[in-house]
């Protein structure tokens, strides 16, 4: 039971990440891989503010939303944007991002240093008892958000005019064109969200573990895995996934060592990935042909 | 005061497709491009609303060139497209998709709404209203694509091929909606047609148009009842 508490918890770390990739897939087709590093973007942001006392703690939290934000909006515009030019197969995307992630990587270890810093912005310390099981506060407010978050963004797209144009740009962006939306607009709000969560996951979760260059790496590979389980065309898709493999994944390690753990988790995957391309609440893309 | 096209050349990366083209639509006038397969008739369209980039020559509205904006600029100033296939979006409900006309429209919003004319005179499309777009019949998904492009209040309406796929009988309403479109909003509409004896009919002017150059233009009951139209367009021998 404990392993499923903590699981589900965990999974929402996850799902807050995977939602960020949801969210570019959804408007721009294309995903971040830079992801990782951009939250520890957001945890140093908030670390470089931490001793303005005049600043409240929302307010420290909101600089380290919005650091990776403008930076995602950026990098969207001048080296995603090009590169998704060539039509629906052309995916240099691909390497310009993941050519982001070490870019961003290199110049956060040479101006940070590779070793963990302590953040104590927004830090909440203490566990509470769920079902027997202690959970820190902090796990529990990642995890919160991240459901939170989602069903802000699920309200967003389904009852106001912009997300009525996030999904006009998400089903046809030429046709959404001639109804005087942008695409590139709609694609450039979509990074700056979806950054700017990386970057407030980072400064939470720097809280529990500090903050390093490499604190969102060791994030990557599971937020995209939940991403592909519950499917990137949803954005319930992360909620869903987050929770079978955090479950699934601290099931396995609590059974069978630590070592089983990320594997059971790509095994889903591997499972989800034959048994529904898609996702498990994805859609199936309808192919032109 | 019209749309101008002025001497434009366009087409895909290796293969030049208009060469030439100019024509004008003036408000409140509607004018037919016919021509065969293939002639460049879509390529046009999509030029003009910049879908497809202009290699040269121009591309003018009542407010000056056009022609290096971006396409949703372009709708914003008034130059709408309803494209070939109707392009609904196919998981918004036909309101939705009638709503994202209105983004369009901005300024030039305000003042009688021509949707509601329309809407009275085919009542299909308000009794679909909630609907997924992509259940409705290729005669009403035109019908709601056109209702959405005056949402978008257009002073330039182009349309492609709107007949496309159509049985004559929902031909007939679609003409008779374009009618009305005409009547209503006082747009400047060219229609780009197959059906060149329909376009003709219900055209002021027409241009025909023959690999991507404009080989005729006048009078389209005068060159409905032409020879050479006739026989290549029209199907008289």
């Amino acid at each position: 039971m404990e392993a499923v508490v903590i699981g589900l918890v965990l999974g929402g770390l996850y799902a807050l990440l995977a939602q960020s990739f949801v969210l570019t897939f959804i408007t721009t087709r294309t995903l971040n891989f830079a992801v990782g590093e951009f939250v520890a973007l957001g945890a140093f942001a908030a670390i470089a503010v931490s001793s303005w006392s005049w600043l409240p703690t929302p307010g420290k939290v909101a600089v380290g939303f919005l650091a990776a934000a403008v930076v995602g909006a950026l990098v969207y515009r001048f080296l995603v944007l090009p590169f998704t030019t060539q039509g629906e197969h052309d995916v240099r995307w691909l390497l310009s991002t993941v050519a982001v992630s070490f870019v961003m990587l290199n110049l956060i270890t040479n101006v940070e240093g590779p070793s963990p810093q302590r953040s104590d912005t927004a830090r909440i310390s203490g566990t509470v008892d769920i079902l027997g099981a202690g959970v820190g506060k902090q796990q529990l407010v990642l995890a919160g958000l991240a459901v939170v978050i989602s069903l802000l963004l699920i309200v967003v797209t389904q009852r106001t005019s912009v997300g009525l144009m996030m999904r006009a740009v998400s089903q046809d962006p030429d046709t959404a064109s001639l109804m005087g939306v942008s695409p590139r607009a709609v694609g450039a709000a979509s990074y700056f969200v979806a950054m700017g969560l990386a970057g407030l996951a980072g400064v939470l979760y720097a809280a529990t573990v500090g903050a390093s260059p490499v604190m969102g790496e060791t994030l990557l590979v599971a937020s995209i895995a939940v991403a592909i389980v519950g499917g990137l065309g949803s954005l319930w898709g992360p909620l869903l996934g987050g929770a079978l493999y955090g479950v699934l994944s601290q099931v396995a390690s609590y059974q069978w060592g630590a070592i089983w753990g990320e594997t059971a988790g790509l095994l889903l995957v591997i499972v989800v990935l034959v048994a529904k391309p898609e996702g498990l609440l994805g859609r199936r893309m309808e192919v032109k042909l | 005061m019209s749309l101008v096209v002025d001497n434009a050349e366009s087409g895909y990366d290796r293969a030049p497709i208009l060469s030439g083209v100019s024509l004008r639509v003036e408000p409140g006038e509607l004018v037919a491009v016919v021509g065969s397969n293939g002639a460049g008739k879509t390529t046009l369209v999509k030029t003009i609303v910049g879908q497809l980039a202009l290699r040269a020559g121009d591309l003018a509205d009542d407010d000056g060139s056009f022609a290096k904006l971006s396409s949703h600029r372009r709708a914003k100033r008034g130059v709408v497209m309803v494209p070939e296939g109707r392009k609904l979006f196919p998981r918004l409900t036909v309101g939705e998709n009638i709503a994202l006309g209105r983004r369009a429209a901005g300024k030039r919003a305000g003042g009688e709404d021509p949707v509601d004319a329309l809407l009275d005179a085919f009542p299909i499309v308000r009794e679909r209203w909630g609907q997924q777009a992509n259940l409705l019949s290729g005669g009403e998904q035109q019908m709601v694509a056109l209702t959405r492009a005056v949402a978008a209040r257009p002073r330039y309406l182009l349309l492609d091929e709107p007949s496309l796929g159509l049985s004559p009988l929902k031909t007939l309403d679609v003409f008779r909606l374009i009618e009305l479109i005409r009547e209503r909003t006082g747009a400047g509409i060219l229609l780009v047609e197959q059906m060149a004896d329909q376009a003709l009919a219900a055209a002021d002017r027409a241009y025909v148009l023959e690999h991507g150059r404009i080989v005729m233009e006048g009078d389209a009951a005068k060159l409905r009842s032409s020879d050479e139209v006739r026989r290549a367009y029209l199907g008289v021998s």
